[in-house]
């Protein structure tokens, strides 16, 4: 999977079955989200505009960093974390962006995330 | 088959090149110019809004065709163009002067995320715009002693100088101008030495950084120019819908100019316009077809946005060069009758793809 991230030709060449592969990956993806999902219904409501909260999941997936599980978890605490604090603590009306806000401070200051891999840059 | 031989050098420069060209221009602009007074007002008023969509996606197209950075919160600059648009004519401004006004601080708000957003690249910086889009929706909604919140600001009529643009005819005129003044002025911004150091960025960061390309620069000017663009675009949006609300500029917009966009081709302003055509054909088309469709398929609510993905899906599969690929495609068959070759275009294809490997 990391190879086919980095470069899928070279995987190729070197043998990873790069097309079953992807289509593996997004079978995983999406047997994750189920799980999520499944959680996630006793909570909330279940209707159509629950695709919002893929959104919530991309903040905290780019604020932790792309390729780093503990990022992911890292950033899924923050944005919950922020979300409810602000909802107590912050005047009424900034829970709803203080997440994107955060968001876009991370980024500011880390371009890659907090936990991001920090491979220099390819030509 | 063509041959290209010009006699002077002019001939080199011009925008329209043939005769074929210039003959297909001008019948298509009489055409849009006869067109308010053969249709009726209905059509006259969904090809305005066709027209400042297309203006929308020009200015996406700059950022995202053009250099290479992907943005899904264009919407938020529509949305600033056409708040501040309204404000200014509420607070006396002249209509011109208001309208350019309205691009410049949209042009400032592209600045303002551009200084952070091109630190970022690829889904990094799409989060950020997207961040961005959201947080300019709930600010507009709340700020109620500016922006009247949810329940909106009533836009002023338009007025040129003496003359009243507030009837169909004359707003139609009006932004018909405006789309072809933008696209001029694009054309000729990607024919120099700005447009081709955004085609550097795109291709290539590390190789134009090494021509010397100030690649930050260039990058944050063209958010700059994108957001002015689209800001002017809400500005004259606003007119259209004469009422404004933070829900006519949400997320479902920045996704159908990213749609527009991408269904066009990336990387031509002809693509963008001819996107946009498509897209905002696509609903007045559902209403036109629903009642061919079995009732129950046609009261479900979700049929537009199924057919949105459906329409974005067959392009990426069935035609990464979009729409105006397609067109090149069937021109090149038609120039080089008997000796069109498949490989043309297969070649460019799998150099970009090599250089997605990157």
């Amino acid at each position: 999977m990391q190879a086919a991230s980095q470069n899928q030709l070279a995987a190729y060449l070197v043998g990873v079955r790069v097309k079953r592969l992807s289509s593996l990956v997004w079978a995983i993806a999406g047997a994750l989200a189920a799980i999520g999902g499944l959680l996630l219904a006793p909570v909330t409501l279940v209707d159509i505009s629950l695709w919002y909260v893929v959104l919530k999941a991309m903040a905290a997936l780019v604020l932790g960093g792309f390729g780093s599980a503990p990022g992911a978890i890292l950033g899924g605490f923050l944005i919950g974390l922020v979300e409810q604090f602000a909802g107590v603590y912050a005047p009424d009306g900034t829970k709803d962006i203080i997440a994107y806000v955060v968001l876009i401070g991370v980024l500011v200051v880390y371009p890659r995330g907090l936990l991001g891999d920090a491979h220099g840059r390819r030509v | 088959v063509r041959f290209d031989y010009h006699t002077e050098y002019g001939a080199d420069r011009a925008l329209l090149r043939y005769w074929g060209e210039r003959w297909a221009y001008g019948v298509l602009l009489a055409a849009l110019l006869a067109a308010p007074f053969v249709l009726s007002k209905f059509y006259v008023g969904e090809l305005t809004y066709l027209f400042i969509v297309c203006i929308a996606s020009l200015g996406l197209m700059v950022v995202t065709g053009y250099t290479g950075q992907i943005s899904l919160g264009h919407a938020a600059f529509l949305a600033i163009g056409g708040y501040a648009h309204a404000l200014l004519l509420a607070a006396g401004v002249p209509f011109l002067v208001s309208l350019v006004l309205a691009g410049l601080i949209a042009g400032a708000a592209g600045a303002v995320v551009g200084l952070p957003a091109i630190r970022t690249s690829g889904l990094y910086l799409a989060m950020v715009t997207l961040a961005f889009a959201v947080i300019v929706e709930h600010v507009i909604g709340r700020w109620k002693s500016l922006t009247g919140g949810f329940s909106g600001v009533a836009v002023a009529e338009p007025s040129l100088f003496v003359v009243d643009l507030g009837g169909l005819r004359g707003f139609y005129y009006f932004v018909l101008v405006t789309l072809i003044l933008v696209l001029l002025g694009l054309v000729n911004l990607m024919r120099s030495r700005t447009g081709r150091a955004f085609v550097a960025v795109r291709d290539s960061e590390a190789a134009a950084y090494g021509l010397g390309v100030n690649v930050a620069g260039y990058k944050l000017l063209g958010f700059v120019i994108s957001a002015a663009v689209c800001g002017l675009a809400g500005a004259l949006l606003a007119h259209h819908l004469k009422f404004l609300t933070p829900e006519a500029f949400n997320l479902m917009l920045s996704l159908e100019l990213v749609l527009m966009v991408v269904i066009g081709g990336l990387g031509s302003l002809r693509g963008a316009i001819l996107g946009a055509i498509l897209i905002g054909l696509v609903p007045p088309a559902i209403s036109a077809l629903k009642p061919l469709l079995p009732t129950s398929l046609a009261t479900q609510s979700g049929v537009e946005i199924f057919i949105f993905g459906l329409v974005l899906v067959c392009f990426v599969l069935f035609e990464p060069a979009g729409l105006y690929g397609r067109w090149l495609k069937i021109k090149r068959y038609f120039e080089y009758f008997p000796l069109y070759r498949r490989n043309t275009f297969r070649r460019v294809k799998s150099y970009m793809r090599s250089e997605r490997y990157r």
